[in-house]
């Protein structure tokens, strides 16, 4: 137990650090004694409460991840947590099976005294989404909470439900008037991916939360940008002189970001069937990664500055013609093959999906962002589940050495430099330099400057959930996404589907084999330009 | 005199001081599967052999959390002659299966004698170059140590919860490091008390009770504080005094009285707050953990904060004046020095107000 209680110590010093630089604290500005303590916005007591209690997400990682915080001392101690949802359940009885999965779940165990306190705060209302007494109920028990010395009527509110139930209970929060926050108090929603399946529904889907909730109480939550590399990703371009300004088309040559996968579809085949590669990951996480590589310095580190700069990044995406997705898009779906030495099956052979399906399991992308910065530098994109490896990384070529002095032999020219921010597994960042090799002889041979997170800091991180969490409660929306970014995203994303699916101009899907690199056509996209994928 | 063959068997491979930077590149050499990990130059100076072998545990447990070049050096001063001792070792571990070992490597010197002359050269010439140089002074003997050495150190670690005159000791550091005055010092290096980290989660779970808008206001109403601690614990209670007086603006109206009270010494002292009301508080002494209780009392609600003997959670009391109560738990601060060692080597910048909450206990010392 002391060990595991180091380790959540020292990483709540981290996740005090993590904030690159102080945060106004507008939720509180007045405590003297916070000063010098942290220099993140401390967030406030508040009810959070959960729709889609009974479902996986809030048992493997909403509740984990605020009994975390509990545990580490970051939860304002007046904070309660309520469950709404159908199935019948008490108080009590939640609490019990929410024990058990938090004691699997949760990376730091299970600590007997700290749960005993934490889980007196959990309540469950059931109830029916369409059922307006349930809302009452969960009013009158929100307002007794807070009556007994609670969280002084703030209230947090997560759609961890189907996206089909959003405008519903987004619409019976408004008519209960549960959105409307007490004086001196708030109400924030947290909503989940998918935003949407396309612009339209992103549109209806915001607007309906538009009506219920302002933009800046509203917390999109993309999970990838609670993870700590890609939050590195601002860090590393801004706090380093020495790579900002080598940062645009004069010194770039191209960027390639990959999000490979070794897993299929798993139980989700009814979803995949409907979304596919390209609306699952692109429009989402890939598409964030993009607008923090690409992004202009914002002007200073608050939620609008921020997302002010990633947005500019969506919106000078070039779209793309039917004839540019032809040629500067694959589609791909994995085939039968193997994986670690056994072999997987075919995704129509997968458990509920269409034995015919044409939905994507890959998609490489070549893109253009329009502005000065980024004029003629493509960005590469793949993203695929069954490739050969499992990881995601961005990786920046540089343009190669002018070709005089070392590099003047044409037949055997330097590589580029090359820098590598890997977000997941084994974190880090690397730098390929040329270098001569030892001798009287004149060789140059690549060398890799690495570093590993693990290997420099060896620090737990916390979960993105409950980075993301405590954001929230903190009134602090830098890492969630906005409404103009997530439309913008779907505008691009609807241009690609609408080419790939319009009746005269079918596109193909490539087939293949479950664990390799995607399909040939993906290679051919990089060849044409004379590059490669990266081995990863 | 120790004898050479005991201290070699506890800090690796004994080497010629000219030789250890060779001996150093032949142990990676001779072992490719081991990444070498480094970010920052961690020397601790210590005196005896004792607690050369306890640093050198200390060090062996950190090489999981702290990537750093080990430098640790034990001086004994009163030693007749002079002479130097050095050894090589690497702490390795293996972050994960099929993974590369993980390794820091340690240079362990023993000077005896003349330490005073020795000491900056064997310490900077054994830094690894272009690395930041954390210095963990363990021993109480500021004149054992050149001047010119702390215009090289970024990062002083020390820990006046072990001095035995912290007020003399105080002041040396101040005028090694050029503290001018109560909040600014001219030099570059960051100061980080391990006496003061030793209360980071207690002031973390206080401030934390005055974070609603309610609480911040009621903060500067404060009628009185009552801080006990354990026996040898006085400067840390000072120190978390200190950090109250500093951040709420007190003045020190009146000079503090010493009262003997019949369980045993209970000091007290009333501030002044910035609105002219008073604050009464004291200190006393009894036995567990550094601080273990801490009262602070408002018109309206009592705050208790216990920290049991070896418990991991700090108990919070809330205890309203129309009956109603609350009780919460929060992480407490370990009282292990290794843990408090861990946590200062955490950090990433400065104590923000730990020189404005030094310069408010100093004037209690």
């Amino acid at each position: 137990m002391k060990k595991c209680f180091r380790l959540k110590r020292t990483a709540r010093l981290h996740n005090v650090r993590r904030k690159v630089t102080s945060v106004s604290n507008e939720q509180n500005p007045t405590n003297p004694l916070r000063e010098g303590l942290s220099s993140r916005a401390m967030p406030q007591p508040s009810n959070v409460v959960i729709f889609g209690a009974s479902g996986d997400l809030t048992f493997r990682k909403l509740i984990p991840a605020l009994y975390n915080l509990a545990a580490d001392g970051d939860l304002p101690a007046a904070t309660n947590i309520v469950g709404f949802a159908r199935r019948e359940k008490t108080d009590e009885s939640w609490r019990t099976e929410l024990r058990d999965t938090t004691a699997k779940c949760s990376r730091s165990g299970l600590n007997d005294e700290v749960w005993g306190g934490f889980s007196k705060r959990i309540f469950y209302q059931c109830s029916d989404f369409t059922n307006t007494e349930g809302y009452r109920a969960l009013r009158e028990k929100l307002d007794a909470i807070d009556a007994a010395g609670g969280a002084m009527g703030n209230r947090l509110f997560y759609l961890s439900v189907s996206p089909t139930d959003y405008d519903l209970i987004l619409r019976m929060l408004a008519e209960s008037g549960l959105n409307k926050p007490r004086p001196g108090a708030w109400t924030r929603v947290i909503v989940e991916k998918p935003f949407g399946t396309d612009f339209a529904t992103a549109e209806a889907l915001n607007e309906a939360i538009a009506r219920a909730f302002a933009e800046r109480d509203t917390f999109r939550i993309d999970h990838y940008l609670g993870k700590e590399t890609a939050q590195n990703i601002m860090v590393l371009r801004f706090a380093n002189q020495i790579f900002e300004n080598q940062w645009n088309n004069r010194y770039i040559d191209h960027v390639q970001i990959t999000s490979a996968e070794t897993l299929g579809v798993e139980a989700r085949g009814p979803y995949y069937e409907k979304a596919g590669a390209l609306r699952d990951m692109v429009q989402s996480h890939l598409l964030q990664l993009v607008c923090l590589t690409a992004m202009e310095p914002p002007t200073s580190l608050t939620a609008d500055a921020v997302r002010d700069e990633k947005a500019k990044v969506v919106r000078s995406l070039r779209r793309l013609s039917s004839e540019d997705v032809a040629q500067d898009i694959v589609r791909g779906q994995y085939a039968g093959g193997a994986i670690n030495g056994k072999p997987v099956p075919a995704y129509r052979a997968e458990e509920r999906v269409n034995p015919q399906s044409m939905t994507e399991t890959y998609v490489a992308l070549k893109l253009h962002i329009d502005n000065w910065r980024w004029h003629g530098v493509p960005f590469y994109m793949r993203v695929g589940k069954r490739l050969a490896k499992g990881g995601a990384e961005i990786a920046v070529q540089f343009k190669e050495a002018p070709r005089v002095l070392f590099n003047a032999d044409a037949d055997a020219p330097l590589g580029p430099n090359q820098l590598v921010i890997r977000i997941q597994p084994d974190e880090g960042i690397s730098l390929r330099l040329q270098c001569k090799v030892p001798g009287s002889v004149l060789r140059i041979e690549p060398v890799k400057m690495d570093f590993h997170y693990g290997a420099s800091f060896g620090k737990q991180s916390p979960e993105a959930y409950e980075r993301l969490i405590l954001d929230a409660m903190s009134g602090d929306a830098t890492l969630f996404a906005r409404r103009d970014e997530v439309q913008e995203a779907w505008k691009f994303v609807d241009s690609i589907e609408n080419a790939w699916h319009a009746p005269d101009t079918k596109s193909a899907l490539c087939e293949y084999a479950a664990g390799t690199w995607g399909p040939k056509e993906a290679d051919d996209l990089l060849a044409r330009d004379g590059h490669a994928w990266r081995r990863m | 005199m120790p004898t050479e063959t005991a201290v070699t068997a506890s800090f690796g491979t004994p080497v010629e001081i000219p030789a250890i930077a060779r001996e150093l590149k032949k142990l990676w050499q001779a072992d490719q599967t081991r990444t070498r990990a480094s970010l920052i130059n961690f020397a601790i100076i210590c005196e005896g052999e004792d607690a050369m072998r306890d640093s050198s545990e200390l060090l062996e447990r950190f090489v999981r959390n702290h990537s750093f070049h080990a430098l640790l050096i034990g001086i004994d001063p009163k030693a007749s002659e002079t002479s130097v001792q050095a050894w090589i070792n690497a702490n390795c571990y293996l972050p994960k299966a099929g993974a590369k070992h993980v390794c820091c490597e340690q240079v362990t010197v023993f000077v005896r004698g003349k330490v005073r002359e020795l000491l900056p050269n064997l310490l900077f010439s054994q830094l690894d170059y272009d690395l930041p140089l954390t210095l963990w002074w363990r021993c109480e003997c500021p004149e054992q140590i050149d001047s010119e050495i702390w215009r090289w150190v970024d990062r002083l670690i020390f820990d006046s919860g072990a001095w035995k005159n912290p007020r003399a000791q105080f002041a040396a550091m101040r005028t090694a490091l050029s503290i001018n005055d109560s909040a600014h010092t001219s030099s570059r290096t960051i100061l980080g008390d391990l006496n003061w980290v030793r209360t980071g989660n207690l002031r973390q779970a206080v401030a934390q009770m005055y974070d609603t808008p309610d609480g911040a206001a009621r903060i500067r109403k404060l009628r009185s504080l009552s801080i006990s601690h354990a026996s040898g614990s006085r400067t840390t209670a000072l120190l978390f005094l200190g950090w109250f007086a500093a951040l709420l603006g007190w003045s020190n109206g009146q000079a503090p009285a010493r009262i003997e009270a019949a369980t045993g010494v209970a000091n007290r002292v009333a501030f002044t707050t910035p609105e002219g009301g008073k604050v009464a508080c004291e200190l006393s002494e009894s036995s567990g953990a550094p601080i273990h209780r801490v009262v602070l009392v408002h018109d309206d609600v009592s705050i208790t904060v216990d920290h049991p003997t070896g418990a991991e959670y700090l108990n919070l009391t809330l205890a309203w004046k129309d009956g109603r109560f609350a009780r919460h738990l929060v992480p407490a601060d370990s009282t292990d020095l290794a843990d408090i060692l861990d946590e200062e080597l955490s950090r990433g910048s400065r104590h923000g107000i730990y020189l404005r909450a030094l310069a408010a206990a100093e004037a209690l010392m």
